[in-house]
């Protein structure tokens, strides 16, 4: 025990610290442009699922838009959170990995709280499950990161 | 002498001809606005486009003018036509919402139209362009527009006025609708046609 503390010296932590760093942030930066594609991508291929997002449910744009930008790496904390303590138990390449954490993050996290969601507030089931993949497809980005950056 | 005498009389009759001509006469009417008169609102978002319709003008309003004779100007006093925003039915039930919460309908319910005044009117046209001058009163915020109306007399001393014009949401200090951190938008600018079926009462 003594000899494996001793192996962690203060260089390698700041290294291993500032790789974590580095994983969470590019995950963050890729699930942003992630979910501002999927966004475009829903606004030309399903126009009336996206015309929903004019229901007065919805928040006006304004002052809160910072927040629906900085949710990726809100999202990504978590992620990298739940990668560190349990990579371990995830098998296989990093593709399977990644895919794992999604369908992870998927059944835990997004389908109890959407569920939640579409009984409280007045959206569609479609919308509520371009929701679910949206996240889906998010977290299998994140995990491909941590997968290559900290395996 | 007797010359002269005729060339008075005559100057004085080509002067008094004249005059009566300069001075103006006015004449009073009143337009009494009808039921099948409606309000067109075309817009695009970065989605699709929409269009917001009142197809009902349900009040009895009365437009009342006076006519230059001369000039053929209508000058309109207290003639308004005013439009309950949340009648606006735009055949999609958020942007419907949206838009009478752009509007702000809960504050301000009434959009105004009040007719200033129409040049070279006259009471029997065949789809005579005219150019008229109204103030457009919506969310607390008057802008005054030239518009020009598309004129047909009708039988039974009704006319129709068609027109159209460009606004902005920022034309009346509102916000275009915006969601989603403003990654779905609505365009600022919107086109309002009008077709407006009056009765002439003499």
């Amino acid at each position: 025990m003594s000899s494996i503390s001793n192996t962690i010296t203060p260089s390698t932590k700041n290294a291993r610290m500032s790789k974590v760093l580095l994983a969470w942030f590019l995950a963050g930066i890729i699930m942003l442009l992630l979910g501002l594609g999927m966004v475009y991508v829903c606004i030309h291929l399903f126009p009336r699922i996206a015309d929903e997002y004019f229901s007065p449910v919805f928040r006006r744009a304004g002052e809160t838009d910072w927040t629906f930008y900085v949710h990726p790496f809100i999202l990504s904390f978590g992620l990298k959170w739940f990668w560190e303590r349990y990579k371990g138990i995830l098998k296989g390449g990093f593709l399977l990995r990644a895919l794992e954490v999604a369908v992870v993050y998927g059944l835990v996290a997004l389908l109890p709280i959407l569920w939640l969601t579409f009984s409280a507030i007045d959206v569609s089931v479609k919308m509520t499950l371009t929701w679910f993949l949206y996240g889906i497809f998010q977290a299998f980005a994140a995990g491909v990161v941590f997968a290559k950056l900290n395996p | 002498m007797r010359t002269v005498f005729l060339i008075i009389s005559l100057a004085f009759f080509v002067n008094a001809a004249f005059i009566k001509k300069s001075v103006p006469t006015y004449s009073m009417a009143k337009w009494v606005v009808e039921r099948n008169s409606s309000l067109n609102i075309q817009g695009e978002t970065n989605i699709n486009s929409f269009e917001c319709d009142v197809i009902e003008y349900l009040k009895p309003d009365t437009l009342v003018y006076t006519k230059n004779d001369a000039t053929k100007k209508l000058s309109f006093t207290n003639s308004c036509l005013s439009i309950d925003i949340k009648r606006f039915d735009c055949h999609n039930k958020y942007i419907t919402e949206d838009f009478r919460s752009a509007l702000k309908a809960d504050e301000n319910p009434k959009l105004k139209i009040v007719f200033v005044s129409i040049e070279q009117f006259s009471s029997s046209c065949d789809n005579q362009l005219v150019k008229g001058t109204v103030d457009i009163q919506l969310a607390q915020v008057t802008k005054r527009v030239e518009i020009a109306y598309l004129v047909n007399t009708l039988p039974n001393n009704r006319i129709q006025m068609n027109g159209s014009h460009v606004f902005s949401f920022s034309d009346f200090n509102l916000k275009a609708p915006r969601k989603l951190a403003g990654l779905i938008k609505t365009k600022d600018e919107i086109k309002v046609n009008f077709k407006l079926f009056f009765r002439a009462i003499l």
